[in-house]
């Protein structure tokens, strides 16, 4: 009875077995030229999940995975770990043969290869005191990228990482003169056949933010989390940080030529459709036309019925208090905390918003209703897409850029950029300080005229001003050799008297001002007042310490550092 | 190379250990002492309790008398022909047991390591040395156990050791037997696979290049006479060389990737020898260091730059601050004579770790000083200036006659060298706010370079070392224990032995998350490492449960063999670095000591086995 017991479980057992491997056989049975094969083939097939699908196959990848015999997870915890130890005691040699034997292992997380490239270019290479050594890694963490996009074919997030690494670790660093020349040098990185004028980090960046975006254009790769602005504008802003960067090489002629395709890629990337978190989908380039239609709509609405606008006013007008009404009357800038939270109330009390005409003109002209309320909620729908064309485009700092990339190609800026140059080179490299200030001063004659040609780069708020007041300052380390100052007539004092962030000039700008009679009496006495008691050395003309002095002197005998820790070097 | 674990002389660790005298017990000798007592207290008594549950007081007594007599006794009369044959039987299963089978494994591993390791680092052999000494470990350890494991409990289990017992032979006979037969299995499978890994180092390594004739310029004195010529080899296997060739067309490809070629010239071809200097063997004579603080105090540490890792400290430039490393021994025979017999030099070597505070001129390195001084007269030699190689050996060869900072002509031998061998080596940073970072094996002073290959079979002795503790190890467990049993025993064993460091600390109680009860409660309820408990008597018996843990886990914790000394002793190789004969002799006092106390406990276990009567 026993033994026949046993029997018939087996037998049991045996059918269970076979019964659950015809399911299991019709659900993973692959896909051949005729057919699409089991389920699991399809969705494999479906979200391009098949290894073939993924990237390269490496039989040395496969066969380190079967050799785990399934603690794949246990050995990749075990070599992070080693990883990261191997990182902390500066053992670089086991770093790398770790970070090779992972990607072996987990060749399609692509966290790993962005995170460990990244440690590569970026915190292993800092640690290197030669800016050959520290080149070396930087350009060892890029193939190591390049490693993992041949693994994770069409990946747009490794793709795009490499742009960035070598646009921004090579040409944004302090080293990038250093850096951008060795890239142009390493004919380990470049293949044979890549002629010297494409050996540019900002070029090769720019190819790879092309594979990217055509990843997802045309191979249909999902961005992910990463802003859609952000990841279509990198191409044409590596086009534009080449030109610029050739244009510091001193090329000149190609530096107009880069500047001239920036522009129509920049005007190419204004026309593409982005879509808004919200759904909305809005192209820089429609800014003119929707703001056209904002307007439309706002007097057609405001049409309907004669005056409309001005009751809605006077209407909520009579609902505020007179604390409120107090408050409006007082100019903004002399209001105080609580008179500015009234005028606020008052403000949007007084504020005509489409919602509010229509329904205004519900009230007054019930026949018109429907259509007012109509036209309310597409003049809303319409503002609400400006209001996000305008967020989106300073987002990409879309004007600015704009802006730098016509002026750059005008003869002035091209002149101005050469003088300045040779100026530079004048004084660096040959020491001849009359030259040099005569080449600035040429340069800054030209500088003035793009200022005028380009009125818009004189605003406070842009960053070309500052760009000059750099040069300016440079002009200013000539002058001093020859005992001069900057003279009356120089054509940029509104650029040095916004933008003088280091306060070289303050006590020229306060004489100026006091000459145009903007600053009065007492403020003038006050400054220097308040300047000799806080400056250690009142004879100075500038008694502000510039942060470079500030750090010299912090550093000598007398100041010790505080801290047994001193800041670590910033990369 | 980084020595976090200075490497005492032999005697000073035999004797004295880290402790000022012998009187401290701090020396190997002693502990080794308290060990043996105290295992052989706990042994006699718990014998004697068993005994007593058994067979009464007065039984008790005579057996535990006449097992300690006896055993001693039997023990001294250890047979050396007895044991070698049983060796030989224990050799001959092992053979019968397919050992072979982890030669296979160890050519399938060289096989495809290629597939796994790229050429493509700076330091090659360094890879290819600690790969293969590394898969040697594991897989000889790994093999050692399993044939030393489960052969006694075979024998038990086949009743093969009844006919050997009928024999004359003791039990101490039959476990030394197995410990010689197998640790000579082993020898075999080492040195097989030490010389398959020497063929297969030096074969990975083994490359040349062709001359870059292109690159080919001719180097001309100013006054146009011809001076040789320079270029660049062609790249191969992720690199090439900077080459300078002389006018009789003899050069070198200058080091990249560790490595140099000698050029030659064959006719009117230039030729390109193969790779050398891949493999070395540097003999280092270590001073101790100190450290002077910014105002020339001295401390026993720099300043932290706020590294995680601790092992070096660093000194500010352009202060008072300073390294210092004294050493001791310096005679005639440290210095070497220059290869044209013009006087003699001493050769110092240095490894400075730049932290820039601030990036300064990027194309240049930050400057330092280096000077000699005797510690007794404070006699300098002048400031001798260069330029930081980060992370990279630098050599300074000090020619016997200095002029002193009195400008006045010294010699190292006679004004800095005090009568008792002792010399000063002082380094500073001279950048303002840039520093140096050092540790104390950062400087040393260069002895003749040893033998690569011997070097290499150090490394190997390390690993044999290593071994043979398995293999007692197991063969004592398998006395008492079923085959898997045992196996798992010298698997802990060897597991806590790696990670010794680990294990002590969580013996003192030191480590984050507590004892071994405290932290399975930790993992269990997912609580961080570092929040307290609330005070409560569970938490007072956990804690106190951990405690009696914890001071158990300190007494095994004296037992334990420290694999992770084995292995850093690869690492000298690989750095290529001597391994220092103090560290050797040193190893295999270690080893000697486990295999004799191993011996011991092994024979005592047998004998009380019923069988071994």
């Amino acid at each position: 009875m026993n033994q026949r017991g046993s029997f018939y479980r087996k037998v049991t057992y045996g059918a269970i077995i076979a019964a659950l491997l015809v399911p299991l056989s019709l659900l993973s049975s692959p896909a051949t030229r005729n057919s699409k094969g089991g389920v699991l083939s399809q969705l494999r097939a479906e979200h391009r999940l098949g290894q073939a699908d993924l990237g390269e196959i490496d039989p040395a990848s496969e066969t380190i995975k079967l050799a785990t015999l399934g603690l794949r997870g246990l050995a990749v915890q075990l070599l992070w770990n080693n990883a990261n130890e191997y990182k902390k005691k500066e053992d670089w040699t086991n770093l790398t043969a770790t970070l090779e034997q992972l990607a072996k292992l987990q060749p399609n997380f692509i966290t790993f290869w962005k995170y460990q490239a990244w440690n590569l270019s970026y915190n292993v290479s800092v640690e290197f005191d030669d800016y050959k050594d520290r080149y070396y890694w930087v350009r060892r963490g890029i193939q190591f990228l390049q490693q993992g996009a041949r693994y994770n074919r069409d990946n747009p997030k490794l793709l795009w990482e490499l742009g960035w690494v070598l646009g921004q670790k090579i040409g944004r660093s302090d080293e990038k003169v250093q850096y951008r020349r060795l890239f142009k040098a390493d004919t380990e990185y470049h293949p044979e056949d890549r002629p010297p004028t494409q050996r540019d980090n900002w070029l090769r960046s720019k190819a790879w933010y092309e594979e990217a975006v055509a990843a997802v254009d045309e191979r249909g790769q999902s961005i992910g989390k990463q802003s859609p602005i952000v990841f279509y504008s990198s191409p044409a802003k590596s086009q534009m940080n080449y030109s610029e960067a050739i244009g510091e090489d001193g090329l000149f002629q190609r530096s107009v030529a880069g500047w001239r395709l920036s522009e129509q890629e920049w005007k190419e990337f204004a026309t593409r459709p982005i879509e808004h978190s919200t759904g909305v989908v809005l192209r820089y380039a429609e800014q003119d036309e929707v703001e056209q239609r904002v307007t439309e709509l706002t007097e057609q609405l405001s049409g309907m019925v004669a005056g409309v606008s001005e009751r809605i006013v006077a209407q909520a007008r009579k609902t505020l208090t007179p604390e409120q009404l107090a408050a409006l009357e007082i100019p903004p800038a002399d209001r105080d905390e609580d008179q500015y939270q009234l005028s606020s109330e008052a403000e949007r009390i007084l504020e005509v918003t489409p919602q509010k005409i229509a329904d205004q003109i519900a009230t007054e002209a019930p026949e018109k209703n429907r259509q007012a309320q109509r036209l309310a909620a597409e003049l809303r729908d319409t503002e609400r897409k400006l209001a996000f064309i305008k967020a989106y485009k300073d987002t990409a700092n879309f004007d600015y850029w704009m802006l730098r990339s016509q002026f750059e190609q005008s003869k002035a800026a091209v002149n101005a950029r050469e003088l300045i140059f040779r100026a530079r080179q004048a004084f660096d490299q040959r020491a001849d300080v009359e030259q040099a200030k005569q080449l600035y001063e040429q340069a800054f004659a030209r500088w003035a005229d793009v200022f005028a040609e380009f009125p818009q780069l004189s605003d406070p708020d842009g960053t070309t001003g500052d760009d000059v007041m750099y040069m300016i300052y440079d002009y200013n380390r000539v002058l001093e050799q020859l005992d001069e100052e900057v003279p009356e007539d120089f054509p940029l004092w509104n650029i040095i008297e916004n933008f003088d962030t280091e306060r070289e000039f303050r006590a020229q700008i306060e004489e100026r001002r006091r000459a145009r009679g903007e600053l009065d009496e007492s403020a003038a006495q006050a400054a220097p007042a308040e300047s000799a008691s806080s400056a250690p050395a009142p004879s100075q003309a500038t008694p502000t310490i510039d942060t470079a002095s500030s750090a010299e002197s912090a550093s000598g005998e007398t100041a010790a550092p505080a801290a047994e820790t001193p800041a670590p070097a910033n990369e | 190379m980084v020595l976090e674990k200075e490497v005492l002389p032999f005697f000073t660790w035999l004797l004295r250990g880290e402790g000022a005298t012998f009187a401290d017990g701090e020396g190997a000798l002693v502990l080794f002492a308290i060990v043996v007592a105290t295992v052989f207290v706990l042994a006699l008594v718990g014998g004697f309790l068993v005994s007593l549950v058994r067979h009464g007081p007065i039984r008790a007594g005579e057996i535990a008398y006449n097992t300690i007599v006896g055993g001693v006794g039997e023990l001294l009369r250890t047979s050396f022909r007895r044991v070698a044959a049983l060796a030989a039987v224990a050799a001959k299963e092992s053979v019968r047991r397919r050992v072979w089978v982890a030669l296979v494994v160890f050519g399938l591993i060289l096989l495809f390591a290629s597939w796994y390791l790229k050429a493509n680092n700076t330091q090659p052999a360094r890879l290819y040395l600690s790969f293969v000494l590394t898969a040697t470990t594991y897989l000889i350890l790994l093999l050692s156990l399993l044939l030393a494991a489960f052969s006694l409990p075979a024998d038990f289990r086949t009743k093969t050791l009844y006919t050997i017992v009928t024999k004359p032979v003791r039990a101490g006979d039959i476990v030394l037997g197995r410990m010689l037969g197998f640790t000579l299995v082993g020898t075999v499978l080492l040195a097989i696979m030490g010389l398959g890994s020497w063929v297969f180092v030096n074969g990975s390594l083994a490359h040349t290049h062709r001359v870059d004739i292109e690159s080919l310029e001719a180097l001309r004195s100013p006054d146009g006479e011809s001076l040789g010529q320079r270029g660049l080899t062609s790249y191969d296997v992720y690199h090439k060389h900077d080459l300078t060739i002389d006018t009789d067309g003899s050069g070198v490809a200058e080091g990249a990737h560790s490595h140099t070629h000698q050029v030659t010239q064959n006719g009117d071809r230039l030729e390109i020898g193969p790779a050398e200097g891949f493999l070395r063997a540097r003999v280092p004579q270590r001073g101790k260091l100190r450290f002077y603080d910014r105002k020339g105090v001295e401390t026993a540490r720099g300043i932290s730059v706020g590294n995680e890792w601790a092992y070096r400290s660093f000194i500010q430039g352009a202060t008072q601050a300073a390294a210092v490393w004294t050493f001791e021994g310096v005679s005639k025979s440290s210095l070497v004579e220059y290869a044209d017999g013009g006087g003699e030099y001493l050769p110092v070597e240095l490894i400075v770790r730049v932290y820039r505070s601030y990036k300064g001129e990027i194309e240049r390195g930050i400057q330092g000083s280096i000077q000699l001084r005797n510690p007794d007269t404070q006699v300098k030699t002048n400031l001798r200036t260069f330029y930081a190689k980060d992370a990279t050996i630098d050599s300074f060869d000090f020619a016997n006659e200095q002029t002193s900072t009195d400008q006045l002509p010294i010699t190292i031998l006679e004004d800095l060298v005090t009568p008792d061998g002792r010399l000063e080596v002082i380094v500073q940073a001279l950048d303002r706010n840039q520093y140096f970072g050092f540790a104390q094996a950062d400087c040393y002073l260069r002895r003749p370079e040893g033998s690569p290959l011997w070097n290499f079979i150090k490394g190997y002795l390390s690993i044999w070392m290593q071994m043979v503790i398995v293999i007692a190890v197991a063969v004592t467990a398998s006395t008492f224990l079923k085959g898997p049993i045992a196996m798992l025993f010298t698997v802990a064993f060897l597991v806590l032995g790696l990670n010794r460091e680990f294990f002590v600390k969580i013996a003192q109680l030191e480590s984050y998350g507590g004892g071994p009860v405290e932290s399975a409660v930790r993992m269990v309820t997912g609580m961080n490492q570092m929040s307290p408990f609330d005070p409560s008597s569970a938490v007072s018996v956990m804690k106190g449960i951990d405690f009696v843990l914890a001071k158990m886990m300190l007494g095994l914790s004296y037992v334990l063999p420290d694999f992770s000394t084995f292995l850093g002793r690869v690492n000298f190789v690989a750095e290529g670095f001597s391994i220092p004969a103090d560290a050797l002799t040193r190893d295999l006092i270690v080893c000697l000591a486990y295999v004799v106390g191993a011996f011991v406990i092994g024979y005592f276990c047998l004998r009380a086995r019923e069988v071994a009567k």
